[in-house]
């Protein structure tokens, strides 16, 4: 019953668990859509294969900072999560529609 | 976040530096370092500092690929490949070298290289085993004991954290100019923060072109999936189209004759005209299935493409003449990389490019101490009621004491390692490295108990002279020493001397400069430490 009674509230209001949690949706979830956004480049740069591929590779690592630097400006880290995992289900949807 | 954008990026960027701060600096150092890979390696290697460096020579091509042939095959039967190099600006000695077939559970044979003396007649075999500037190069992405993949996940977290780092640093400088030219000495935390402005702001562009650029280099490892989706992860139908020249062929165990090298020459100088040949590499010798791969010296190009000229190495057919797509992408990702590895840049440019690694180097190193004054700062009032500094606290300053005074000298433990080890000792290259990090986890053990300025002192006065002695050590245990070097102006050995010597005066420097900021009046000790030191002096002494 101890798991009932104990109240995450406070934990999950407190500055630790905010810091952790934008750490994490910046590592992971930027990771993610870092991931998505190149590969959904790599199908949609109107180039050759090799050279759409390249391009978003390279193009990748600029996806990754600037989605961590939104999960740290934005107000609430939850809604960090909500924005980066959002995005990069797009990127996935479109992958999937145009792939 | 924080209250506002400013405040959290703010926070971001103290944070995202602290936290890889000095893994960042160890392969920004190596990094710097191995702008003079080659050099380094020439310099270790006393044996080859007599006799063997030469500069090429078209006319004599011809008869040395035919000595070469000859050489291999009665050397290095069997082996993966061969390889006959030819002298360039970097390596400038005429070598042949071998991959021996790797031993079971092996990625890569041994390599073993023999170098030509100047009068083309006697071989050099019996050169010291010595990682070289390899060392450095390799410390850089691979780190050292440890599996170079995981190596390589780790440097390319922190390069992701230093590029955060940078992003977030450009964005909470809204007074960039403003404080680059406002310099304020012996003005405690205020100083180190102007310096690490100077040092972030004056090589700014290098430092993002490294990080991006080092991000790059690997970015197949870390980010494969644009590959995945539009080939259907087929990585390999990517590379080969990527580089069609570069694809590497598989013995089929049938013996064949290898052609004669020397009647390819015809076909190689119509195809580069007045350009160099760098190397030739014959993969599988002996085998049916074998390639002749000829390399240009591709000298001050930017675009670093070493594409190879490919023969069929038993019948001689020209299998791809040096030509790849040439594409805004390729040539883009070319420069990329080629930005970040310098290999095109004239002695002036390569200078300019290690400056700007030192002041990378400089950037972390004050960033981390400004960090640790400022704390020991906020620190001062439970330190007065005999409190101790906080865990986070000692461990930043004991890090900072063993990366950035431990550094200099490591590296110059691994020289005086390479000429001092016993030549037949077992695992000699090995020990040479050890000695790079017996120095540094020799210092960190000495952190845990004291992190005063005298030791401060003491480890950069003791970096300081023993780089300074390089040029005597280079005198005293090989042939040539500083000024023979200089009169037969062989500029890549006297210049390591020289650049040591530099080095090693400017941490002398430094250390006077700690000692007469140490000597400050008294009186203002009530004060929060206003010295520029590293820890804060008046403060650590009362610790201590």
């Amino acid at each position: 019953m101890f798991s009932l009674t104990f109240n995450f509230k406070p934990l999950f209001n407190s500055e630790k668990f905010n810091i952790t949690s934008r750490a994490l949706a910046a590592i992971f979830a930027g990771y993610l859509t870092a991931a998505t956004g190149s590969a959904l480049l790599a199908i949609v740069i109107p180039l050759a294969p090799v050279q759409s591929t390249l391009t978003a590779m390279m193009l990748s690592f600029s996806i990754y900072t600037a989605a961590i630097i939104w999960v740290f400006s934005v107000k609430s880290h939850l809604v960090a999560w909500r924005d980066l995992l959002s995005l990069s289900g797009v990127f996935y949807l479109l992958i999937k529609l145009i792939g | 976040m924080k209250e506002n954008f400013f405040r959290s990026m703010t926070w971001l960027h103290t944070w995202v530096g602290l936290l890889v701060c000095w893994v960042l600096l160890l392969i920004f150092f190596a990094g710097t370092l191995s702008y003079y890979r080659h050099d380094i390696s020439l310099w270790t290697k006393p044996e080859l500092h007599k006799n063997v460096i030469q500069s090429y020579d078209a006319s004599l091509i011809e008869p040395e690929l035919d000595k070469a042939q000859q050489y291999l095959s009665q050397h290095a039967e069997g082996a993966r490949d061969w390889r006959i190099s030819f002298p360039t600006d970097r390596k400038p000695y005429l070598s042949y070298s071998w991959q021996t077939q790797p031993e079971a559970g092996q990625r890569r044979g041994k390599f073993i290289e023999h170098v030509v003396q100047k009068d083309q007649e006697q071989l050099i075999t019996d050169v010291r085993q010595t990682k070289g500037g390899n060392f450095f190069y390799r410390l850089h992405f691979d780190l050292h004991y440890m599996p170079a993949k995981i190596a390589r996940w780790i440097v390319g977290f922190c390069t992701m954290f230093m590029l955060i780092a940078l992003i977030s640093g450009i964005v909470i400088h809204k007074r960039i100019f403003k404080d680059f030219f406002s310099f304020r000495r012996n003005k405690g935390s205020r100083s180190w923060l102007d310096a690490h402005n100077v040092s972030s702001v004056l090589a700014l562009p290098y430092h993002l072109m490294i990080t991006y650029t080092g991000l790059v280099t690997l970015m197949a490892m870390y980010m494969p999936w644009a590959v995945i989706t539009a080939y259907d992860g087929d990585s390999k139908t990517f590379s080969k189209e990527l580089r069609p020249s570069r694809v590497q062929v598989k013995p089929i165990g049938e013996t064949a004759d290898t052609v004669q090298l020397t009647s390819l020459l015809p076909q190689i100088h119509e195809i580069l005209g007045d350009t160099p040949i760098r190397q030739v590499v014959i993969n599988n010798p002996g085998d049916r299935n074998s390639r002749v791969n000829v390399y240009k010296d591709t000298g001050e190009t930017v675009t670093d493409r070493r594409t190879a000229i490919v023969f069929n190495a038993v019948d001689g057919k020209l299998m791809n003449s040096g030509v790849e797509p040439d594409s805004g992408a390729q040539n883009t990702h070319d420069t990329l990389i080629a930005l970040h590895t310098g290999r095109f840049s004239a002695p002036a440019l390569r200078l300019l490019f290690f400056v700007s690694g030192i002041l990378g180097c400089a950037m972390i190193a004050t960033g981390t101490l400004l960090w640790a004054n400022k704390i020991r700062q906020k620190q001062q009032k439970q330190l007065k009621q005999g409190n101790k500094t906080t865990l986070g606290l000692r461990l930043v300053e004991g890090l900072n004491l063993t990366f950035i005074a431990g550094l200099p000298l490591a590296a110059s433990a691994f020289f005086y390692a390479n000429r001092l080890l016993p030549l037949d000792m077992v695992n000699r290259a090995q020990w040479e490295a050890n000695s790079f990090f017996l120095v540094l986890v020799t210092l960190g053990v000495i952190a845990c108990f004291k992190r005063t300025l005298s030791v401060w002192r003491a480890v950069l006065a003791l970096s300081g002279l023993s780089l300074i002695a390089i040029p005597v050590l280079n005198a005293l245990t090989s042939d040539s020493n500083l000024l023979s070097n200089m009169s037969q102006g062989q500029w890549s050995l006297a210049g390591f001397d020289i650049i040591c010597s530099i080095i090693g005066l400017s941490l002398l420097f430094a250390r006077s400069k700690l000692s007469q900021r140490h000597k400050q009046p008294a009186k203002r000790q009530h004060d929060a430490p206003r010295t520029g030191l590293p820890l804060g002096s008046s403060a650590m002494n009362k610790e201590a």
